[in-house]
């Protein structure tokens, strides 16, 4: 890691030099509640003052919603062939714990075998960090994802008259060389980072006791009451799901145009929540009710990965939160797990 | 492969179903190519009664539906009802919730007598349905897989998920953080979201889904100030023949 | 970063399938068929091996994909086999077909497998119930080729009725064979009927296998499993010598669509065969 200052002076001709020469996908205002990260032609749509996005930047650049992954024509032979789609973007204004959820995403997608067509996007991602305002619903501290150690090229901090820049990369550095001017950081500029960090973790005002989930949902699994009350309004209509920075379920369906010769393989999001997920050819069903559905997705989220990659896969960022019309909560419901383990 | 022999019929219905067949312009060619069209009211007068797949739009409103339908039922291997009043009787349902004489009455006054009007009923009343296209229009490219689907013999995948799901594909922000309310949570999706999409409120005009949370759905409604009638209009736009389901799932 | 390392460059992503054909089709009962599968590129037929247990993805192009556990003998190298059971779109469509269609196939996928090696000089008991007889077919094939490498073998199989028995003519020879011990039993008998009759979990307790020296692999549908380890604990058998074959709803195979999953585990890549204590905490498991 370097540790390098931008003067706000130079920052908008940086930043203009950067979506003249790439695909800049960055924040823009979409209606009065909610940004999108889109292609930027032009400085004035970029606003990276922004507070909620209903689908995850890197998620959705990386993991669309739908993605065509083979190509084949009929005929005497049949030929298939892979379709991968990749070019060359920048990713800016991307906030801390949406880094930790594409670093999740990273991981998943690479473990056991590689999937080529979220990888080869990602290698040419190129990805400038910068911080958001959190929601109320946000608990990304007690998770420790509020704050990126890696997985990010740049990562700008706003200081009164400066960024505090991080640069993890060779192309980050290389980057800020060719298109602006930066100075090494001294100590001064340390103290003010490290006071705006502080003032930053204090915005998050949800926090959750997540220290012994790991035991405590195993002691509270087969209570089916709790599980009952807890999912009680679900609608099991996905949104948690396909808003959440991290949920990586899809479904492969094969589609042959109606000249019975060219078809495709694709790949769209599908949800753990609604009841088509565990139903198998022949008819049965291994996750019928809402409520095994929802603990499902809670030991998905809060324990398995723990197992396989020591991390949650789960980045406390509170879009389910939001998302969901019948008020379920996540977040609630770790802080309620404890509370009836504890008792 | 065989071409299939497909009539297209319509009942009781503003006939838009059928256009949004004629609509899929690049794909027509293809679909006339891939199956042997021998009946189609809005777009051919030949009248043909050798097919194996009947689509058909519009639902049953008189004694002289319910015969050709049934005629339908006896021919066709396969029916597939196209249009929310082929499947759940759509807007036509509105007309039962008056009972048929005080419709007929409040429409055609003293000359009722001489309408031959009964009860609005979706065509499943009367036939086996195979699949279903729904929504008000259906979904042309839904039509079409349904098509495809027979050709190659697959079931056709017709989402019982609900329209949240494509919603969130399509990355709108949810209607109700702007003030609107929608259906979305407890109606069938496969519309691509298509009402959502345009900053509207869905109206469930493909049905509701298998199991729909109808509780949640009225606590939700009614904190955005909608006392149980206006929401069951909201049902009953597209659904009223199948209200009573709905209210039995209430309990 | 992390991920850089791990990418490697392979021509096709792991979502393409390679091209074979069905050689042969064999009708087993009005439900199941066995297809008889060969790849057309000569390379990929001689670099594909699998391990009993293991499954494929089988693509029926124009409708999509499914996975099916493999039924024949690792050692054939030439060529393998699948018992398909008509019950879904692409089951059913493999049934219309005929010898010489093309097909496309992943795999094999599993890295839960029949331990055959671990197995060698110890006793095996074999239980399936229904189409479970599938996945174990291809290590019962195997023992059998490596007879003399194994301690006493049992198969319990468990039939709806004698109609629903698959494998009638190979079943004939292994109790022809006689160094393999059958238990076959059905639920609804006809009058031809003489062996035993009822749920196959009732032949267990007669077993008598030593604890210590005996593997035992479980397949058969999702309510058969409860009952049959119930009745393998009473007997103290080890839950780590205990290995079962689950099924779950499967997309892509390789770990990434989490369909399969069944707690913290994937069916895909952690399985399809897990053995006892592995699963044990995985209540949703059986
Ligand atoms: S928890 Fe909420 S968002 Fe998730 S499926 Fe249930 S109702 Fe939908
Ligand atoms: S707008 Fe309607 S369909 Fe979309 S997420 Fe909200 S409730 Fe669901
Ligand atoms: S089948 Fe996709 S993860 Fe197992």
């Amino acid at each position: 890691m370097l540790y390098k200052v931008l003067d706000k002076g130079v920052y908008r001709d940086f930043v203009k030099a950067l979506i003249s020469e790439y695909e800049f996908i960055g924040p823009k205002k979409k209606d009065k509640s909610e940004h999108d990260f889109v292609l930027i032609k032009d400085i004035s749509e970029l606003d990276t003052n922004y507070m909620r996005t209903t689908i995850p930047p890197a998620k959705k650049i990386l993991f669309p919603p739908n993605e065509q992954l083979v190509a084949y024509e009929l005929g005497e032979n049949i030929n298939v062939r892979s379709v991968v789609e990749s070019s060359k973007k920048i990713l800016f204004g991307i906030n801390a714990w949406d880094i930790n959820g594409m670093n999740f995403l990273d991981e998943f997608f690479t473990t056991d075998f590689i999937d080529e067509n979220y990888i080869s996007k990602r290698k040419k991602l190129i990805v400038i960090g910068m911080d958001s305002e959190p929601t109320e619903t946000n608990f990304s501290p007690s998770i420790g994802a509020e704050y990126a150690k890696d997985g990010f090229d740049i990562y700008l901090t706003e200081l009164k008259n400066r960024y505090f820049v991080r640069i993890a990369t060779p192309k980050g550095n290389e980057i800020l060389e060719k298109y602006t001017k930066v100075n090494d950081a001294i100590a001064e500029d340390f103290k003010e980072y490290n006071k705006y960090m502080d003032n930053y973790r204090m915005k998050f005002k949800m926090s959750v006791d997540i220290k012994s989930f790991y035991d405590d949902f195993e002691s509270i699994y087969d209570n089916g009451d709790f599980w009952k009350k807890i999912a009680k309004d679900c609608y099991s209509c996905g949104s948690c799901n396909l808003v959440c920075p991290t949920c990586f379920c899809f479904n492969v369906k094969d589609d042959i145009e109606l000249n019975l010769k060219n078809g495709k393989k694709i790949r769209e999001w599908d949800s753990c929540m609604i009841p088509e997920y565990g139903l198998v050819a022949g008819g049965h069903n291994f996750r019928p009710d809402k409520e095994n559905r929802l603990k499902k997705r809670y030991r998905c989220k809060l324990k398995t990965f723990i197992d396989k990659f020591g991390k949650y896969a789960c980045v406390g960022c509170g879009r389910c939160i939001e998302a969901c019309l019948a008020k379920i909560n996540i977040a609630e419901d770790i802080n309620l797990v404890k509370k009836e383990v504890s008792i | 492969m065989n071409k299939p022999k497909v009539g297209v019929f319509g009942f009781t219905g503003c006939g838009g179903c059928q256009l949004e067949i004629l609509n899929l312009e690049d794909q027509l060619l293809d679909l006339v190519n891939a199956i042997e069209i021998v009946h189609f009211t809005e777009l051919v007068t030949e009248y043909s009664d050798t097919y194996e797949i009947a689509l058909v739009e519009g639902s049953i409103t008189t004694k002289h539906g319910v015969e050709r339908i049934k005629k339908i039922g006896n021919i066709a291997k396969t029916i597939v009802a196209i249009g929310a009043c082929a499947v759940t009787g759509g807007l036509n349902c509105l007309k039962n919730l008056y009972g048929p004489e005080k419709a007929k009455e409040l429409v055609y006054g003293d000359k009722k007598d001489w309408i031959d009007s009964i009860e609005v009923k979706p065509i499943d009343a009367y036939v086996k349905v195979d699949y279903y296209a729904r929504g008000c229009p259906p979904n042309r490219f839904e039509i079409v897989d349904i098509i495809r689907s027979l050709i190659v013999g697959r079931k056709p995948e017709i989402p019982n998920y609900p329209v949240c799901i494509e919603c969130k594909r399509n990355g709108n922000t949810c209607v109700f953080e702007l003030g609107i309310t929608c259906m979305g949570p407890v109606s069938r999706a496969g519309c691509n979201s298509r009402c959502p999409n345009s900053v509207s409120g869905c109206e469930a005009c493909r049905g509701v889904i298998d199991d729909p949370n109808v509780n949640a759905h009225k606590d939700l409604l009614s904190e955005y100030g909608l006392t149980v009638e206006d929401i069951m209009e909201g049902f009953n736009l597209y659904n009223a023949c199948k209200g009573k389901t709905i209210e039995k799932r209430d309990k | 970063m992390g991920f850089e390392e791990k990418v490697k460059k392979n021509k096709n992503t792991i979502y393409v399938p390679d091209i074979a054909r069905i050689t042969r089709i064999e009708y087993l009962s009005p439900t199941e068929k066995v297809f008889k599968i060969v790849f057309d590129d000569e390379e990929i037929k001689n670099k594909f091996e699998f391990k009993p247990g293991q499954f494929v993805e089988l693509t029926v192009f124009g409708l999509g994909e499914a996975p099916f556990s493999i039924v024949s003998n690792p050692t054939n190298k030439d060529f393998f086999k699948l018992c398909i059971r008509n019950v879904g779109n692409i089951s059913s469509a493999l049934h219309r077909m005929v010898e010489g269609t093309k097909i496309g196939i992943r795999g094999p996928f599993g890295n839960g497998y029949f331990p055959c090696q671990k197995m060698k000089n110890h006793n095996v008991l074999l239980i399936a119930g229904g189409l479970g007889i599938a996945p174990l077919m291809s290590l019962i094939r195997y023992i059998l080729h490596y007879r003399e490498d194994y301690k006493e073998i049992m198969v319990v199989y468990g039939a709806v009725n004698p109609g629903s028995i698959l494998f009638k003519n190979e079943i004939q020879y292994w109790s022809n064979r006689g160094d393999i011990s059958l238990c076959l039993s059905v639920d609804n008998p006809d009058n031809k009927w003489t062996g035993e009759i009822g749920v196959c979990t009732k032949l267990i307790p007669r077993v008598d296998f030593p604890s210590n020296d005996t593997y035992i692999t479980v397949c058969g549908p999702p309510i058969m499993y409860r009952y049959v380890i119930d009745e393998l604990e009473k007997k103290k058998f080890k839950p780590e010598n205990i290995y079962l074959s689950l099924e779950r709803r499967m997309e892509c195979g390789v770990g990434k669509c989490n369909h399969c999953h069944i707690g913290d585990k994937l069916v895909c890549v952690d399985g399809p065969v897990f053995n006892l204590w592995e699963i044990r905490n995985l209540k949703e498991a059986l």
